[in-house]
């Protein structure tokens, strides 16, 4: 049985860890994939906020996956999920 | 969404994501955090899937959730959710959710062969009602039963084995979480006499040592993870040791990986035990003190049928539970063939690895556990608890741990993980069980029965005293004929129990009446005769007890769509349509309780709504309530009454636990702001963090340092390594036992046709059968069915390569996937891994439904299987 959701279009919040040294070259590297933005950075704690976009909705998983993927990303954890209740964008 | 309200929204997301992590952020940005939810009615809940227990802020606007934000106040989770957290809202929205009462019928009447059609909740409840008499007619209150689950909310649970071991007399509930972790629960009641965890979460953060025995942590428990990895991060002499039949994502942070044959645990505890021995590092005050040691028989089968020839040798298969008290010397004597040359040749999983490499591993693993100055958590999940020897593997798991006095303390703990949300909270503490009733009580037990009688205020002698069919047997008894009419709730058995072929087939025999109560149609559904839509998590009220006997509540947030109705109204809707009188007769050894319903004022025509459920003291629980906040209650709006079931049901089962060590808050203080759940017992409005250790825990008698207060099997004859030599029962207050278990080879291992261990598990996407997490698109494509996980080198032997077709084949039947050699499981060679969460590969087609004889809990993780090319079309 195939799922056959229609889901809106979503935003993620994301707080990305890394060690402190890796810090600015992973928020870097993060900026520049897709459907993503880099908003704040945390040296001390070696911790960015992203949010994660998705123009269509399945591409959410893929997103984390690439995040977490990226060398020096040591976790990516949602924290905040939000579901645009006007539809898909 | 225009691109200006886009980008206020993402700035407004990160700044409340900041917040909710504690980063500093300027005014401004906190500002607008807050002012993209401006109008949203925010609530706090808990997450519905693993057994973690992740506290969850849920944001509603018209009618409908529009975020969800992991609870910074949570002490679980702090603020982080993984990917399934997501789910909790979309869960709720997939297109095919169940939304009408769905009957087999052919020419309007109801029919086996018939096709689903929509009926209203009368047809269906009329249908069921009759299709009941029909049986409990024929075979009395054991020809009916109800297969539970871990899912359920704890009222439900309740309501539940209120109406089947109350109203119906019978024992056959049983929860999906005998497959999940009964074998921890017949180990905690054999080793403490009382069920559930001493230690808790924090331990993580107090600990020097965490190692993972048959856990892949890292997917299936990634909240706790994330604190894992925090303490690794953040303290230096921190080490993880991670013990696996296969390589997952958990060894990737690990500093030791020890890749073991399946089954082979048993050895390398006894190794450890050996050394711990050996090396005199016992902590011989407290083992003095506070422990004794016991052991049983060996030979006591592997929850096979009867009949099975496995079985034939196994003399002691109907007293596999049975065991005494040896001593220091008895067990010394037991661990000592468990040298580190026997455990290693024994144990080594990995063909590829040296020998003294393995050796060196064991070693370094028997460290952790012997130095005196190390604190060690040791995890596990179903590597452990889905063992034909899981009772005997999480005794030995506890039997380290007492030896050295590691447990119980801050930062020392051995800690089964539970797979769903409220496993402990109802399967457990609820006693959803064939042989339980609530707050560790047992049917079988007379006083246990006269109190149950008390509180649920009924005749003398109505409880059933003997235990029910566990889910497995349920099954088998439904494919013998001796069961025909079977409820389904909160779980899909039909997918998730082993050797699956026999049970689809009992389930269509035609005298058999199923009945599947779910939110979306999975597998059961479509074996079933009549489908019950369920209202989801927010969609009514409930609470779940998590792993670490924290107890979480929440309100219900949305209305479920269609004709949806919550569970618990679905049970006392149908307690409605059946009489004491028709129940309370005698049925075959079971005497007729009727001549006792004068006291209670109970007439022969009462239903059991009025005698259970709707009780003068439940009653006086009014709905509406302030505590709802503005929040509905479609359980009630259904019902059309006016009490509040979740607080009066609640409230009535608190009793049984209040005063025995299990106690639980009053329903209310569950909401209060400055609750994010709260650990039982919780005495003096003061939770529990480290049960057993009279330092925290109120029930450990004050002075004692530690005291094992469990009353269950505290009464053991005494003997040897070869058995019982003093029947005479030694009294044993306050102690846990340290048992001896010998390694036990499996029932079915690889040959030379059968030639591959197949086990089987989760992914971190999916959780369970999928039925839920397969509506989650994002959480589909990126595990879009499940694979079979091989090395390599097996694959090339079998002329496959990567992405090829496959049939994987076992005695009893086969599926078709596609293989997979890199990914991110690593199997060594030998052994293919494949996910269950696909009923398009209906894996437990394949699998074996043997079991630990203690907790009849299945052996999910080892079977022979052969694996094969595949034609392609598929």
């Amino acid at each position: 049985m195939n799922p056959r959701t229609t889901v809106p279009s979503a935003i993620s919040g994301v707080v990305v860890r890394s060690r402190q040294e890796d810090l600015a070259a992973v928020a870097a590297r993060l900026a520049h994939l897709p459907g993503i933005d880099v908003h704040h950075l945390e040296e001390a704690t070696g911790r960015v906020i992203i949010t994660l976009e998705t123009e269509s909705s399945d591409q959410e998983e893929a997103r984390m996956e690439s995040v977490r993927r990226e060398p020096g990303v040591l976790s990516a954890e949602l924290v905040y999920h939000y579901v645009d209740p006007q539809g898909a964008a | 969404m225009d691109a200006t309200r886009r980008r206020f929204l993402k700035t407004g997301i990160a700044a409340a994501t900041g917040v909710a992590v504690g980063l500093h952020l300027p005014e401004h940005l906190v500002a607008l955090g807050q002012a993209i939810q401006a109008g949203w009615s925010w609530d706090k809940g808990v997450c519905r899937f693993c057994g973690v227990g992740c506290g969850i802020q849920i944001a509603t606007d018209k009618g409908r959730i529009v975020a969800i934000k992991g609870d910074p106040d949570s002490p679980v989770n702090r603020g982080l959710l993984c990917v399934k957290g997501y789910a909790n809202a979309k869960i709720l929205y997939g297109d095919d959710r169940l939304t009408h009462p769905l009957l087999r019928m052919k020419d309007g009447r109801f029919d086996k062969a018939g096709d689903f059609v929509a009926v209203s909740w009368q047809r269906a409840f009329d249908e069921m009602t009759a299709q009941f008499r029909r049986v409990h007619g024929e075979l009395g209150p054991t020809g009916v039963g109800v297969m539970g689950s871990g899912q359920y909310t704890i009222q439900e649970g309740y309501a539940a084995v209120k109406l089947v071991k109350a109203g119906w007399r019978s024992n056959n509930l049983d929860p999906n979480a005998r497959h999940c972790m009964a074998s921890a629960v017949t180990a905690f009641m054999q080793t403490f006499g009382i069920d559930e965890p001493a230690g808790n979460y924090d331990d993580i953060e107090l600990t020097d040592t965490v190692v993972t025995w048959g856990a892949n942590m890292a997917e299936m428990h990634p909240m706790l993870w994330a604190r894992v990895i925090d303490r690794r991060l953040s303290h230096a002499p921190m080490r993880l040791i991670n013990l696996t039949t296969f390589t997952t994502p958990t060894s990737a942070m690990a500093d030791l990986e020890l890749v073991f044959k399946p089954q082979t645990d048993l050895a390398i505890w006894n190794y450890i035990a050996r050394e711990i021995l050996a090396r005199k590092a016992v902590d011989q005050t407290f083992v003095d003190r506070h422990c004794v040691f016991a052991t049983g028989h060996n030979d006591i089968g592997f929850a096979l049928r009867d009949a099975d020839s496995r079985e034939q040798s196994q003399g002691h298969r109907k007293q596999a539970g049975q065991h005494w008290l040896i001593s220091l010397e008895d067990f010394r004597q037991g661990v000592a063939p468990y040298t580190l040359d026997y455990v290693a040749r024994l144990a080594k999983g990995d063909s590829a690895e040296p020998l003294n490499a393995f050796k060196d591993k064991l070693v370094q693993l028997a460290d952790a556990y012997a130095d005196r100055a190390r604190k060690v958590v040791s995890f596990w999940t179903m590597g452990f608890n889905q063992h034909t020897r899981g009772t005997w593997v999480n005794e030995q798991a506890y039997m380290a741990h007492l030896l050295t006095g590691k447990f119980a303390t801050p930062g020392n703990s051995a800690f089964s993980l539970t797979g769903q949300p409220s496993a402990c909270g109802t399967a457990r503490e609820v006693g959803t069980f064939s042989h339980r009733l609530p707050a560790d009580m047992m049917v079988d037990n007379p006083a246990h029965r006269a109190k149950a009688e008390e509180i649920w205020r009924l005749p003398a002698g109505t409880i059933n005293p003997q235990p029910g069919s566990d889910i497995t047997r349920m099954m088998r008894d439904l494919e013998d004929g001796t069961l025909k009419w079977l409820w389904v709730q909160v779980n899909n058995p039909f997918q998730a129990t082993a050797n699956a072929n026999h049970w689809i087939e009992a389930a269509r025999k035609n005298d058999a009446f199923v009945v599947v109560s779910d939110a979306y149609p999975g597998i059961s559904c479509k074996v079933a005769d009549l489908i019950l839509p369920s209202a989801m998590i927010f969609e009514k009220w409930g609470a779940y007890g998590n792993s670490e006997r924290r107890t979480q509540m929440w309100r219900q947030q949305v209305r479920a769509p269609g004709e949806a109705r919550s569970d618990l109204w679905q049970i006392l809707e149908f307690s409605k349509r059946l009489t004491v009188g028709e129940l309370w007769g005698a049925h075959g050894a079971l005497p007729s309780v009727l001549d006792g319903l004068g006291p209670f004022a109970y007439r022969p025509d009462s239903t059991l709504y009025e005698v259970l459920f709707a009780t003068k003291a439940s009653l006086k629980v009014a709905w509406p309530d302030p505590i709802a906040d503005g929040h509905p209650n479609d359980t009630v709006t259904h019902l059309r009454e006016r009490w509040f079931p979740e607080k009066a049901l609640f409230e009535e089962y608190a009793i049984f636990g209040r005063g025995h060590a299990h106690d639980l808050a009053p329903f209310d203080r569950y909401f209060d702001e400055d609750v994010r759940g709260l650990k039982w017992p919780v005495v003096n409005g003061k939770e529990t963090q480290w049960r057993f250790n009279a330092d925290h825990d109120p029930y450990a008698a004050a002075g004692s340092g530690f005291d094992f207060y469990g009353p269950a099997m505290k009464q053991l004859p005494r003997g040897n390594l070869n058995g019982i030599t003093d029947t005479t029962p030694v009294a044993l207050p306050g102690k846990a036992k340290i048992f001896f278990r010998p390694y036990a080879a499996p029932p079915e291992v690889p040959d030379t046709e059968w030639n591959l261990w197949l086990s089987t598990g989760r992914v971190l996407e999916h959780w369970h059968s999928g039925t839920m997490t397969r509506r989650v698109p994002e959480l589909h494509k990126a595990v879009p069915s499940a694979l079979a996980y091989m090395h390599p080198d097996d694959a090339e032997s079998r002329g496959l390569a990567r992405n090829d077709a496959v049939w994987i084949e076992s005695r009893r039947g086969r599926v078709k996937t596609r293989v997979e050699t890199a990914g991110r499981y690593g199997p060594p060679k030998g052994l293919v891994y494949v996910p269950w969460f696909d009923e398009t590969v209906f894996i437990n087609k394949v699998t074996l439904d043997a079991g630990c004889p203690i907790s009849r809990q299945t052996d999910f993780k080892k079977c022979a299987v052969k694996v094969y090319k595949a034609e392609e079309a598929r």
